[in-house]
């Protein structure tokens, strides 16, 4: 069991350390040879697509983790802020959404909160890995 | 029960940062190259999936002191 866990660990952390190495361009992407856009290169649709996705992917985690009956503390308080953040981040995905069905360019006020949420994430999650 | 050396925190919270990193590369490399209509697919079908995740349907953490084996770590 812990030998299984040890090397479930490295692998996810291999895997963070691969993505941030292709998320800054050190690794070509294989095959098609289609480049990776950056936030800021994408076009208001591209940008809802992708926050709709982190958000719903991010969803999908919480609802698969929540049923869990051996959660410890750390993992629901890691929860319970993913909670609160997707409380605030829906509302402001579906308004950027609004804007772009309706063909207009959403500001740049709503597009940065966004961004901060789910930084926010990350930012919520770190103090138990650096504890 | 944990993995010897690392605590259960620090092991929960580098997953989580994996899984965060992974969903947010992973989305930005499916799009890439995408043509409009295959991006107005992509777009139509994470709008149907997002509205199927508004937070009323994000269940609650169980209390603490409702599950078993919480204090574990």
């Amino acid at each position: 069991m812990y030998s299984y866990r040890r090397n479930l660990l490295i692998v996810v952390l291999l895997s963070f350390i691969l993505v941030l190495a292709i998320s800054f361009g050190c690794i070509p992407q294989a095959g098609k040879g289609q480049e990776i856009k950056s936030l800021s290169e994408m076009t208001p649709k591209e940008k809802v697509t992708w926050m709709m996705s982190v958000y719903s992917a991010q969803a999908e985690d919480y609802k698969r983790m929540v049923k869990r009956p051996d959660l410890t503390n750390a993992q629901k308080a890691i929860l319970r802020n993913k909670k609160d953040v997707a409380k605030k981040v829906w509302p402001l995905i579906n308004t950027y959404r609004t804007y772009v069905n309706a063909g207009a360019v959403p500001t740049r006020e709503v597009e940065e909160e966004i961004i901060g949420l789910i930084n926010d994430l990350t930012v919520l999650i770190l103090p138990y890995v650096t504890e | 029960m944990g993995i010897p050396g690392v605590p259960a925190a620090v092991a929960m919270g580098l997953i989580e940062l994996g899984k965060l990193g992974l969903q947010v590369w992973f989305q930005a490399a499916r799009q890439a190259g995408k043509t409009k209509h295959e991006m107005d697919q992509m777009y139509n079908h994470e709008s149907v999936r997002f509205d199927s995740h508004h937070p009323d349907t994000w269940e609650d953490v169980p209390d603490d002191a409702k599950t078993e084996g919480s204090d574990s770590e």
